[in-house]
């Protein structure tokens, strides 16, 4: 799941994304997450939602170490670029 | 609405304006005497009930012209791919959490210089005429332009120049913010052990949470920040015990070495993964935030402290105050920026909640509510730092070179500024709290502590108030380090994005050489800031706080402008004055600011004077205090060189996009040209939702006959409500 985390830049909101595993029963018992697309079990936290609605996202799952890893193919400061309208070209929100 | 609610609504709202009215008579005309707190907070209280119910209201009636029969984007776009309407108390509490950082807390501890009445004033007055209303007017553009940010709408609406000119601001502004957030932190651990170690220990609980909640008990957000909370208050309590240990040594540290530890943390935290760092500290500094906070509303509502500083200082008129040079006008106005008016609000505040947002009637509800209970939160930080003596605080917050650096040092200055406190008075208090020394703790974040504690043991006991300082020293200092690293990450991809335009692979958001590069460059730059801050003879925080107040203020001129130019381009223009005059205003104080700071011939004000005077003294081999070397006096002239500049340059951009946004307007009023906007067109609502925190009687009936759920759940079955507020 597409978590949401909140950043204070002096007295302004932000947020930054993360990908992180949580157990299904509970994101799809919370309000504040939501299921991304009727595919495979891919939530986000709802203020992460608007940022990646329309987004092509890869998701890579592979082990490392006998640790899962969870990465994605969202740009560096993700979350924060949205958050001030700045996205790499080919990656405004829609 | 019937006669008799009519009657009951009338008689109600003017008791509220009566209270208000009491409460600003007793802080008015009560001389030669010390009022309780009280009075400044039930003043405010009143004056934002009566703001919210009636300007707010008529503005967005009246001026906006909400309109709840169009569909938010939220609505508008809300297929199970597109935004998601959030429930009103939801988006309330994460935009109030999101603007209550440690800026509202920080500039008026500051601007107690003046007295608690100046900075009061401007907080309350500030806010419901300026700050909630550009909070909530560029809420409302950004969501009828599918929550476009700040950025965007200066470029597509005001134009490319005033568009890059909001991106220069933006960018130097978050470099000063970084170096003056950094120096508060500093100054509050320099010379602490306690406090050094409490702090550092949350890196290590962070990075704990970070791995516990992604490596062993995946998703365990609430577990997580349970044991991440016990640890963190057993790290606060075990400072105390490290002070008293052989360890103190270690952890009692110089300006000079924190700066470097802070400069290797911002640069480590920024290329960390989101979950190693950044993400757990979210979760401990949410409830330190709202944990505070509470406690600090509740502490000063219990104990009622009574006021010992005075209502307006001599260093209002005279300009002469230690903690920061410069008259009431306009510097007060620009060391309080957050709590009464903040650029960053809107810069930010535009990406995220206008695309979350029910309806649109909700915008008052969230952008001008929100912002006032930021200012609410002011309000308690000038309290704070105007209940503790005056003769402590002029000692904490004057420079070293003023106070020097014993208590007897600094209780001779004091006195010599017309305030009284021994020595033993200071070594007193200093112990209270279980600290070697409180002379010269500049930065607010020590006097706001102090402050903090003394209500805290009033209300909860007065033997733990070492612990609450620590436990306020701590709460500000973890929301530095988050602005440390969110910020330095905002620097480096702005920096990306424009050195990109010079040589491409920098451009390039995932190489991860360029993301490194950018980040030190990024880092460098405040850390050199943060280093001539802490090392300045006159004092960092004299020095460096009224930059960041003119860059803060800079940015609401930026927003103010794009409010004014949108409601002028949308045929509003006998409405312009409601953000007219907030940037008239802003605009008069920030370049009145930059001039003094540029051209003041006082060298205690203008840095260009300084620069003069100190460069004079050195051709002449002369020692000026507080210099006390050579090496000193080049170090001021260098300073007051760069400062003087970055003042310029900030005026300059002030002008430019004024200047740019009178274009637009010349073209609007006396040309009579057409002028494109990028509002989105109507679509009808669905939605049903109430408009502010609590359903008015209307809209319980309204839900009852409907069976609509208080959430504002989706009813396609039926037509969509009126427009406006259902009050």
């Amino acid at each position: 799941m597409f978590d949401w985390h909140r950043v204070a830049i002096c007295c302004a909101v932000a947020g930054e994304v993360s990908l992180r595993r949580a157990p299904r029963e509970r994101l799809e018992d919370s309000a504040d997450f939501r299921q991304l697309s009727d595919g495979p079990p891919v939530y986000a936290h709802r203020f992460a939602y608007p940022h990646l609605a329309r987004r092509d996202v890869g998701i890579d799952t592979h082990r490392f170490l006998g640790v899962r890893r969870f990465t994605s193919n969202l740009p560096p400061d993700f979350g924060l670029r949205a958050s001030l309208g700045r996205l790499p070209s080919g990656e405004e929100s829609p | 609405m019937t006669k008799k609610s009519r009657t009951r609504s009338i008689a109600i709202w003017t008791a509220v304006a009566l209270a208000g009215a009491v409460c600003w008579g007793v802080i008015a005309l009560v001389r030669d005497e010390q009022i309780s707190a009280v009075w400044l907070l039930g003043a405010a209280v009143g004056s934002y009930a009566i703001a919210y119910r009636f300007y707010a209201r008529f503005i967005v009636r009246k001026v906006l012209e909400i309109d709840d029969k169009r569909a938010t984007p939220a609505e508008r776009l809300d297929n199970d791919m597109d935004f998601q309407p959030t429930d009103r108390r939801v988006l309330f509490g994460h935009h109030f959490a999101a603007i209550a950082g440690a800026g509202p807390l920080v500039g008026p501890v500051l601007a107690a210089q003046m007295g608690y009445l100046p900075g009061t004033i401007w907080i309350v007055v500030g806010v419901i005429f300026a700050g909630a209303v550009q909070d909530m007017v560029i809420l409302f553009f950004s969501m009828r332009r599918d929550g476009k940010s700040l950025g965007q709408m200066a470029r597509d609406e005001v134009g490319p120049v005033g568009g890059a000119a909001a991106l220069i601001a933006v960018f130097s502004i978050m470099i000063i913010l970084l170096a003056v957030l950094a120096l508060v932190v500093v100054n509050a651990l320099a010379q602490s052990p306690w406090g050094v170690f409490s702090i550092a220990m949350t890196i290590p609980i962070a990075l704990f949470m970070g791995f516990y909640m992604r490596v062993i008990r995946p998703g365990r957000v609430l577990e997580t920040t349970a044991i991440g909370v016990g640890l963190l208050l057993l790290a606060i309590v075990a400072g105390g015990w490290v002070e008293d240990s052989s360890w103190a040594d270690t952890f009692t540290l110089s300006p000079e070495t924190l700066v470097i530890c802070l400069v290797i943390y911002g640069f480590l935290a920024s290329v960390l993964p989101v979950w190693a760092l950044l993400a757990p500290r979210d979760y401990l500094s949410t409830f330190m935030k709202i944990g505070v906070i509470v406690l600090l509303a509740i502490g000063i509502v219990v104990t009622l402290p009574v006021l010992d500083n005075e209502p307006v200082t001599k260093f209002a008129s005279s300009g002469e105050g230690p903690v920061f040079a410069g008259a009431l006008f306009p510097f007060v106005f620009i060391t309080i920026a957050c709590g009464a008016l903040s650029g960053f609000h809107a810069l930010i505040a535009s990406g995220t909640t206008p695309k979350m947002v029910q309806k649109e009637s909700q915008i008052r509800t969230i952008g001008y509510g929100a912002m006032l209970m930021e200012s609410f939160v002011a309000v308690c930080a000038i309290i704070c730092a105007s209940i503790i003596d005056p003769g402590l605080y002029y000692a904490m917050n004057a420079p070293a070179g003023v106070v020097g650096d014993s208590v007897q040092s600094a209780s001779q200055a004091v006195g010599e500024l017309g305030f009284a406190i021994s020595p033993s008075e200071l070594q007193a208090a200093a112990d209270s709290v279980d600290e070697e020394s409180l002379v010269a703790r500049t930065g607010g974040a020590p006097t706001l502590a102090i402050g903090m504690s003394q209500v805290f043991s009033g209300a909860f006991g007065s033997s733990l108030q070492a612990f609450f300082y620590h436990f306020a020293i701590m709460f500000e200092a973890l929301f530095i380090l988050t602005t440390v690293d969110a910020g330095t990450r905002v620097g480096r991809f702005m920096l990306q994005d424009t050195l990109g335009n010079i040589w491409k692979p920098i451009g390039r958001v995932s190489w991860k050489p360029g993301l490194y590069l950018t980040s030190a460059i990024v880092v460098g730059a405040w850390g050199y800031f943060l280093y001539t801050g802490v090392t300045n003879p006159l004092g960092g925080i004299n020095q460096l706080f009224p930059l960041f107040g003119i860059a803060n203020q800079l940015l609401a001129a930026v927003a103010l402008c794009i409010c004014t130019t949108l409601l002028i381009k949308h045929g509003k223009v006998k409405w312009a004055w409601v953000t007219g005059i907030p940037l008239a205003w802003d605009v008069v104080v920030t370049l009145t600011a930059s001039y003094q700071k540029v051209l003041s011939s006082n060298p205690k004000l203008g840095f260009f004077e300084q620069r003069s005077t100190f460069q004079a003294a050195i051709d002449d081999g002369k020692v000026l205090p507080p210099a006390k070397n050579m090496d000193d006096m080049q170090q001021v002239v260098t300073n007051s060189t760069v400062d003087g500049v970055l003042a310029a340059l900030f005026a300059i951009m002030v002008i430019v996009v004024l200047l740019d946004s009178a274009r637009i307007w010349w073209k609007v009023l006396v040309s009579k040209k057409q002028v494109e906007t990028t509002e989105v067109p109507f679509v009808e609502s669905k939605l049903w939702a109430p408009s502010g925190l609590i359903p008015t009687a209307e809209e319980r009936a309204y839900m009852a006959d409907q069976h609509t759920e208080d959430d504002g759940s989706v009813d396609t079955d039926r037509e969509p409500v009126g427009s406006g507020s259902r009050e």
